[in-house]
Parts: C-alpha cells; structure tokens; sequence
C-alpha cells in the first residue's frame, strides 16, 4: 500500500492545475518584500538607534524574516486548512473515510506537500530580496533553512487543528485569519526586532508563530540562538498534528 | 457466516428518529436490495453498516466484523458507494482511481474497470466536466477498485440513461460473478427486481418486510387472478398496509 506517496502525488497534481494556490505558496513571500522593498519609502535607510545588533541594518533587512513569517502564517493558516475545510464541504473527505487511508496519511500529505512548497517559496523570496533589493544575506544559510524548515512543519501542524475541525472552506477561512493576526501580533510583524517591548517579546516567545519569528531573526543575522523558541516549536508541533488526527471530522 | 447480520438497529439525530429498529440478514453472494420511501433510513442504515456512523443501539456484523471494533478491517473489506459524493474539480478520471487503488493492497485493474463502467474514453475527463451519469459511474468505480468482497452501492443508477442502466446492471451481476456479495439501495423497482435475489423494504426506519421478490409479492396479499402483480405492485401495497397499520 502507497497511500501516503499516492496522496502527495494526488495533491501536487493537483496543485499545479491551481495557479492562485501556486501563486499563494510559491511567490506570494516575494511579492510581499518585493513590495516592502521597492514601493514603500524608507526601507532602505540605516536604522541606527542603541541596539549593536540592529543599528547597522536597514527597515528591509529586518523585514525578510518578518515577510518570511507572515508567509509561514498565511499558507499554514488560511490556505492549508481552506484547502481541506473545502473537501469537507463538497463531500471528497467523506468519500476517502469509506476507504481503509486514514485521517493521518491526509492530513501528513497535505502537511508534507504544503511544508515543500513554503520551503521553496521562502528561497525563491530570499534570493529575490538580495539580488533585487540587495538586502542582507542570511550568516548561515543551513541554519535559516533548519529553522524555517521547523517553523513550517509547526505551523502546519496547528493549521491541521483547523483543517481537522473546520466545516467549510470558508469556515477554515474565517477561523484561520483570527488566528493568523493574533499570531501576526505575536511574530513582531508590527513591531519588528527591537522595537518590541522586552516583557512582551518573551512571551511571544512561547507562541508557535513568536518562536518562530525570534529564531528565524537570530539564525538570519547570527545572533546568538536561544534554544528556547526552538524548543517551543517542537513542544508545539507533536501534540498539534496528534489532537488534529483524533479529532479529524470526514464530515 | 451471513454477509450481513443487522439486528434492532435504531439511530437518531437529536430528537428524529432516523432508524427505529431494523433488521436485516444478507447471504454471501447475494445481490440485496433496499427499497423504500424518501426518508425512510435506507442511507442511515447503510451508513451505520459501513461504519460511517455509529447506530445508538444495535448489532452489526458483517463477515462476523463489528463496525464499532473492526473498522479498519471494514475499511478493506467493504467498497462503499455513497449516495452523493464530489471529488476535487481538475482531478481526473484515471488519476481519482489511481489514487483510491493505491490505498488498497489488491487492487482492481484500472484499465479493466474503467472499461468496465464505460469510462475508458474519459479517462483524462476532468471530475467537473463529467455528466451526472459519468459521476456516477466513476463513483461505482471507486467502490470497487479495493476488490471488496461486498459492494454497497446507494442509488447506483440514478441520474443514468437507460442504456447506462443496463450497462451497470451487467456490471453488477459480472462482479457477483466473482463472489462479491452486493448491497444495493434503489428507487427502481425494475431494477431491483431484475437484479436482486432478495429485497428488504424499509419503512418510517423499520423493515416492514424482507424476502425474496416473489415472497414479497406473495406476502403483499395482492390477488393474482388476471394478472400477476409486479413487484412494483407488490411494494406499493405493502407500504400503504403499513401506513394504515401505522395511522391505527
Ligand atoms: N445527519 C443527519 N442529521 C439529521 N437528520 C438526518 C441526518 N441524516 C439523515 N437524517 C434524517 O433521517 C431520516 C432518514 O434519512 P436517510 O437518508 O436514511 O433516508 P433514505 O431512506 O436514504 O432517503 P432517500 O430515499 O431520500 O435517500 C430523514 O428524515 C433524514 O432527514
Ligand atoms: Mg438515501
């Protein structure tokens, strides 16, 4: 039995007949810099300010990692479960529950397909903003991808909570955007690096999204890496898939 | 060992009463039939056979598996066709039943299936640019691409042309051929009378009556002078003596 391949192939296949999904998992990161980097003002003006880490970086070298971050949240978020929630909706889960697959093999192929292209997203994004906007490179390239990589698989795993329980796509939908701004709030996207106030930023810390996007920072810019937010997303991640795929509905 | 062994199965949905008590003994081998009303709890009952839902009271065996314990070995032993099911929209023909035999560990032959049920021309057919009859065979398709040793199929021809009818009835009767006991939930009493060895008829969630199609007449209490009663006149009566039993 191929089941869990099968799926993955089903879902890419499928994927590539889709070009706003495509849009969505695989460009919408550069667009978003892209945007940040050649529209708005500003961006590329020297910080300054007390903090060494930060005072030589310009607003668009931060922004990668947030634009990465809100990337992560919004595929994982709003797109992942939507995705689901729709077959819900028309009845293509309910059909798969009469065969012997699985709620898990569903559930990790979307993960592993959706994790794929978030992934690739990310680079295309990344080396778009250093060749185009000749923003600053990650210091350690494996190290970024290492924790992107893990932030993605997290994320997934609470956007599969959603596209466990979610009735409609636009059920998944709805639920996925609050979620994502509260976990936007808690990532820094508006109030990124250091202008985060200290008691806050080690609270958001704990949150899947706020780990992530503290990681992310420090690998990108080789401060020293707290293994905190790194913990937190493993924390995260095995509990969220394994409550997702017991309280899986078909319909 | 029956096929199938339902015993007092009732279910509700909050207050309604969608399966009171019914009962119901196939054979192996069989083709069965379900006949009843709109509502009457032919899906619901099938649903709990299957274990798509959970019956609040009520035995079920099927080849001696509990739906409640067993599932997953139901899963594989039982080729469900839903009475109404969607797949994605650009999913094709070929890849839906590549996809579903790939969860089985002996698959049906895809080539020979989709021959079978006349989609071979449509194998590269999007799911959303296929007729309601072509829908439908492809879901009776992906009912048996596990090689299931029984087929519940609801409303296996509805929405088909008559030809496509008749092309499904031999369908169902080649695979009986193998062994495949099969469960069939129709509105056509010609149909079920052309292809089922016995029939159960389903009424306001209880079985008013099981046998095969001549018992069924017989027990209709129809008159069989000038003309012999067909099944269909059989059916009628048996469930209007039940709403009179019922208004009672
Ligand atoms: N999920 C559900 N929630 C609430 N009521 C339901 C549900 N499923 C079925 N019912 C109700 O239970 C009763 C039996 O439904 P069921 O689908 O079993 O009928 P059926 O015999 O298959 O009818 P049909 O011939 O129209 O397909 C109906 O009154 C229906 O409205
Ligand atoms: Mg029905």
């Amino acid at each position: 039995m191929n089941a869990l391949p099968a799926l993955i192939r089903s879902e890419a296949t499928l994927l590539s007949r889709n070009p706003t999904a495509i849009f969505m998992a695989l460009l919408f990161p550069t667009a978003l810099l892209l945007l940040q980097g050649l529209v708005i003002p500003g961006t590329d003006e020297v910080l300054g300010g007390d903090d060494p880490a930060f005072a030589q970086l310009r607003a668009i070298d931060l922004f990668i990692p947030i634009a990465l971050t809100v990337a992560l949240g919004s595929v994982t978020l709003t797109n992942f479960p939507s995705a689901i929630g729709g077959y819900r909706e028309k009845g293509v889960l309910r059909r798969l529950a009469t065969t012997p697959v699985g709620p898990q093999r569903v559930l990790i192929a979307q993960v592993i397909l959706s994790g794929v292209s978030l992934v690739l997203g990310a680079a295309i994004a990344v080396v778009a903003a250093v060749m185009l906007l000749d923003a600053q490179a990650p210091r350690s390239v494996f190290l970024v991808i290492g924790v992107f990589a893990l932030a993605a698989v997290q994320m997934l795993c609470l956007g599969s909570l959603i596209a466990a329980r979610a009735s409609t796509a636009q059920n998944a939908n709805g639920i996925g955007m609050v979620i994502f701004f509260v976990c936007l709030f808690t990532a820094g996207v508006w109030t990124p690096g250091p202008l985060m106030a200290e008691p806050l930023r080690q609270i958001s810390g704990y949150t899947p999204l706020g780990a992530a996007s503290q990681s992310l920072t420090a690998a990108w810019y080789g401060q020293p890496m707290s293994l905190i937010p790194i913990a937190v997303m493993v924390i995260w991640t095995v509990p969220l898939l394994f409550i997702a795929i017991r309280t899986f509905r078909w319909r | 060992m029956p096929a199938i062994r339902i015993q007092n199965l009732r279910k509700t949905f909050g207050k309604h009463v969608a399966v009171g008590d019914v009962d119901l003994n196939v054979a192996q081998g069989e083709i069965f039939g379900i006949l009843g009303p709109n509502g009457a709890g032919k899906t619901t009952t099938v649903e709990c056979l299957t274990g798509m839902i959970r019956p609040d009271r009520g035995e079920i065996r099927v080849l001696g598996l509990d739906p409640a314990t067993d599932l997953s070995a139901l899963r594989h032993t039982v080729g469900y066709q839903l009475q109404s099911s969607e797949l994605p929209n650009e999913m094709r023909v070929g890849e839906a039943l590549q996809l579903f035999a790939a969860f089985y560990p002996n698959p049906a032959d895809i080539d020979e299936l989709l021959e079978t049920v006349g989609l071979r021309a449509h194998r590269k057919k999007a799911f959303s640019s296929l007729s309601g009859g072509q829908k439908q065979r492809l879901s009776i398709a992906l009912a048996l691409v596990g090689n299931p040793r029984i087929a519940v199929l609801d409303e296996l021809t509805t929405g088909l042309d008559p030809q496509g009818r008749r092309d499904v009835w031999e369908l169902i009767e080649n695979v009986r051929e193998t062994g495949v006991t099969i469960v069939l939930v129709t509105h056509f009493l010609d149909e079920a009378e052309a292809l089922c060895d016995r029939l159960a008829i389903i009424d306001h969630g209880h079985t008013i009556a099981e046998g095969t199609p001549s018992e069924l007449i017989e027990a209709s209490g129809l008159p069989s002078n000038e003309r012999r009663p067909s099944l269909e006149d059989a059916y009628l009566a048996i469930i209007h003596n039940n709403e009179l039993l019922r208004a009672a």
